[in-house]
Formats: structure tokens, sequence, C-alpha cells
């Protein structure tokens, strides 16, 4: 678990799993379960139409999440943020046992969980007010890089790649080579990179 | 306004209301105990040498105490905050038609009719990721056919956070 310095505590998942629960300093002390990316998969949807209800957005959600992943949606919590107005949705799933068991078990250590976020969506919410709608948002940790694309304020593309350092393609690379995925052109965004390998991450044409 | 709106995902169970209005309802309780202690209390020896009966002021009323902790907790609530986030989080895809306030709860009761189903859905999330808004939750929602541009008619109940 993290340094509970602060106000709200923060329990890091990674690949290998949780850190140690600790028990809270006092009960109902608030958490936040904090999900590597290198766990959570990220993916776009074009907007269905005609959706009646949300048990029809979650299944059509966990129908592109097999689709595109070929895992098991059963062991898998998937989330869309349906965003009004826009054409295509961000989605993110994390296995259900970070989901639902670990919220339950730090429950039962006393702790008031707030928030079970990916790591890509907590920074992305930290820092979206400043954000242009023309951005290609990354998050450079030590465990992956995370890069996710957005034109005219509608998502086009979020990927998850080996940490800079550990691999051989440059952090331009990685972008240009995404950009080119999508079909977006990589001059007309603004590049913004936060995580602790950020300095990394220089950006050279 | 410039920026992107935040992602609505969050994994975590949803919170249960009720514990916060119990907790709201025991703090009240434990100010009015305390209220009701205070006037209570004798006057001390030394204020009671120096004053008479004809200078000794009078203590507030329960009903303009309750008043003036209404007034106060109005000021304190974030309204322009909400009213900036609402906004954003609404758009074109839906119309509010009704905004109700309780102060002294901190909630604030919304009425509206949006376009589609799903859109209604969402706005509990993304009204929670917003930081005037502690809690959000869909009371609920109904298809009405004879709207044609916003036919889902929806009420949200938003727990706002106090203080400055």
């Amino acid at each position: 678990m993290s340094p509970s310095r602060t106000k709200v505590a923060t329990l890091c998942v990674s690949l290998g799993g949780a850190h140690p629960l600790t028990d809270p300093p006092h009960p109902g002390a608030p958490l936040d379960i904090l999900v590597s990316d290198k766990v959570a998969r990220y993916w776009i949807m074009e907007r269905p139409p005609e959706l009646a209800s949300i048990s029809e957005l979650d299944l059509y959600a966990a129908d592109r999440f097999a689709a595109i992943f070929g895992d098991d949606p059963a062991a898998w919590t998937v989330r869309v943020d349906p965003a009004p107005r826009a054409e295509r949705w961000l989605a993110c799933a994390i296995p259900t046992s970070f989901a639902d068991e670990l919220p339950r078990s730090a429950a039962a250590h006393g702790w008031q969980v707030r928030r079970v976020q990916s790591r890509y969506i907590r920074e992305f919410n930290r820092c979206c007010r400043t954000l242009d709608p023309d951005t290609a948002f990354c998050v450079a940790s030590r465990e992956c890089t995370t890069i996710g694309l957005i034109v005219a304020g509608q998502w086009r593309g979020v990927r998850v790649h080996p940490p800079l350092g550990l691999t051989t393609a440059s952090f331009a690379t990685l972008l240009q080579r995404d950009c080119r995925q999508a079909g977006v052109p990589v001059d007309a965004l603004r590049t913004v990179v936060v995580g602790s390998l950020r300095e990394r991450a220089q950006w050279v044409d | 306004m410039g920026g992107l709106s935040p992602l609505a995902i969050d994994f975590a169970p949803p919170r249960k209301a009720a514990k916060r209005t119990g907790w709201l309802a025991g703090g009240a309780g434990a100010l009015l105990v305390l209220a009701a202690g205070i006037a209570w209390l004798p006057p001390a020896h030394v204020e009671a040498s120096h004053m008479g009966a004809a200078t000794q002021r009078a203590l507030p009323g329960a009903e303009t105490a309750q008043a003036v902790d209404a007034a106060v907790r109005e000021l304190n609530l974030p309204w322009l905050a909400m009213i900036d986030a609402l906004g954003a989080s609404f758009g074109t895809d839906a119309l509010l038609l009704q905004v109700e306030t309780d102060a002294r709860r901190a909630v604030v009761r919304l009425e509206g009719e949006a376009r589609d189903a799903v859109t209604v859905q969402g706005f509990p999330a993304r009204l929670r990721a917003l930081p005037p808004i502690a809690d959000a939750t869909l009371v609920g929602q109904e298809l009405r056919s004879g709207t044609v541009a916003y036919p889902v008619h929806f009420v949200i109940e938003l727990h706002l956070r106090e203080g400055p």
C-alpha cells in the first residue's frame, strides 16, 4: 500500500496482484484502488444506435470486449463512458476480482472504498480540464505506456505499450504508429505526457 | 469553458445514500443536543454579578437559530460550481425542467428530459465525477411517448459537498 499520509489512501494493483492490504487508520477511512494499465483493457466503441437500457449497453460492451481481446467477459468487469453527443465511447475492463472482491475485502478491513479506477482514467480525469479537444494524452509509468488519442473532443484510439526504456521503439514511434492506425494526423494533436517516466517521452520529429 | 469532460468510469461499488443521510441526521442531532445543552447552562457567577435582569440578553429562539443555520448552509453550498457542472454534463442531450434544493441536507433534486435512456443512465456517474457533487443517484426514469425529441423523463438526486 502506498504511504497513507494523505487523507485518502491508495491501494495499488499491478500485474502481480494487489499490494498487501493494511488496516485503516480509523474505521471508514477513505481508500482509492488504483489498477495498473498493464492489467486493464481499453478500447473505443462506436455509439450503438437504438440502445434502450444500460443493460443493453453492458451486453454490447461485453460482446465488443470478447471480440477484441478474446477473453471471457464473465471474468472481467466492463465500464463504458456513455458521453452525451459523442459518437465514440471509451470503454475499460478490469478483472472482476479487482472490481468486486478487492473492494469487498477492503470494506471488511474497515476501509470505505471511494474509487476503483485504472491509472489512465485517473490521470485523465485529473488533467482533462486543461486538455485541448485535439490531444494525445499519454501516461508513461514504470509498468507501461498508455496512449489515448482524442480528435475534436472524440476518442479515436487508446493502446497500452511496454514501458519506455524497455521497448526499442521511442515514444515518438509509438505515437506515430497509434496515430496511423487510428487514421489521425499526428501533427494535429497536442501531446501531453504524465507519469513517472514522462521525461523519457521527449516528443521529437 | 475549455477542456474536456472527465471520464465517468469507476468500478467502485455504488455508495449507499442511506449511510450519508444517517450520518447527516446524526450530526444534526448532535448539534441540536449541544445547542439545547448550551441554552440550559446557568449563567456564570461573574456574569450574574455584573448583569441585572434588565441587561441580560435573550438567547435566540429555536426557530431563529434554525433559520440562521439554514441560511449559512445555503451560503456554503457551491451553487455556481454546481450550475457550471450541470451545464457541462447535460449539454444538448437533456433539458433541465426543475431544480429543487434542500440546503439543510445539501441535496439537489433535478428533473429533466433526455434524448435516450442510455444518456440518462450515464448522468449519475458523470455528475459524481465532478468536484462540487459528492454523490448522484438516478431516482427514476420514464419513457414518455408524447415528446419526440426528449422522450425520457428522469429524476436525479445530488448530494453536494459542503464547505468552501
